[in-house]
């Protein structure tokens, strides 16, 4: 099972990072996802997650600003038509004053499927009818902001 | 005596995964009469920005949206019009670009002073509202432009 390093990436304004995601597979399906992904052999979870959110977004994270591990959830879903399964591990950045320093770098399974980036309020997560992934970012984040452990059950998420 | 003001603008077809298109509605606050219209994400190329850039910018600035170049593509629709805002008459070619998006709530970000008092909020509408409606959107073709796009 692959295991992804996500982060709740929060700027100084309260508002929470999230990816514009789409699935070439199913087209039209889009959803709003964590910044974050997968935790290569040897390679520590926190190092994983700063990689990740450099290629995904050009955003720079110091590690120092990587909170401890608070999240985990395992989950399965369809992605370019293949069924996966994946845990993820989901940790809290602060990042007061995000300034992308460089373009996305993206892999060619992110190609087509990552298209752009919003900085999202605490009231815009609130609105109903979103699809994010995980489906509980909303009702994640106060408590994840709050110091919480949080470990949720598997989740199909499709 | 002199003519319009020549400006060229970079505006944005915003649609969600529900096909509905995101909006603004606008005011002329030099206009005592309240009127108010609607019209799409977009405004001034700045010098030294390919229309595509100011594309990027403008959603950037109108709705928190931040897209990489590329995915807004070629321009998909080409217009001029005419009009007279907060005093001054404009005569302005538009490059109109497609963008596809996952539905969010859309609440501006950086407005400048003008936009504060000028842009009075924004929402996603369906095709049928916008078939349906009594409100003046711009531009005119819109539904065309949507249907020959298939968005």
């Amino acid at each position: 099972m692959r295991l992804s390093a996500k982060g709740f990436v929060v700027d100084g304004a309260g508002r929470l990072l999230l990816l514009d995601c789409a699935d070439p597979g199913r087209p039209g399906v889009r959803w709003w996802e964590l910044p974050g992904g997968g935790v290569e052999p040897g390679e520590d979870e926190v190092d994983a997650l700063v990689r990740e959110v450099l290629e995904e977004t050009g955003l720079v994270v110091d590690p120092a600003a990587v909170g401890p591990l608070q999240w985990t959830q395992e989950s399965t879903f369809v992605f370019r038509s293949v069924r996966r399964y994946g845990r993820c591990h989901g940790r809290v950045v602060h990042l007061p004053d995000p300034a992308a320093a460089a373009a996305p770098v993206l892999t060619d399974d992110e190609q087509g499927s990552i298209l752009g980036l919003r900085w999202w309020t605490p009231q815009e997560l609130a609105v109903p009818g979103v699809r994010f992934f995980p489906r509980s970012v909303p009702a994640l984040l106060p408590r994840l902001l709050a110091g919480q452990r949080v470990d949720e059950p598997f989740d199909a998420w499709d | 005596m002199t003519g319009p003001l020549e400006r060229r603008a970079a505006r944005v077809l915003l649609v969600d995964d529900d096909g509905r298109i995101l909006l603004q509605q606008c005011r002329d606050p030099s206009l005592p009469d309240g009127r108010s219209w609607w019209n799409t994400p977009g405004g001034g190329i700045d010098e030294g920005e390919v229309p595509a850039q100011a594309a990027v910018r403008e959603l950037r600035e109108e709705t928190g949206l931040q897209v990489h170049e590329a995915a807004v593509g070629e321009v998909v629709h080409r217009r001029l019009t005419e009009f007279s805002f907060a005093g001054t008459a404009y005569r302005q070619s538009e490059d109109y670009f497609l963008v596809r998006t996952g539905a969010f709530d859309a609440q501006p970000t950086a407005h400048s002073d003008l936009e504060l008092v000028a842009v009075l909020g924004t929402r996603w509408w369906s095709r049928d509202e916008l078939r349906r409606t009594g409100e003046q959107v711009y531009p005119e073709e819109l539904l065309d432009v949507l249907d020959r796009l298939g968005a």
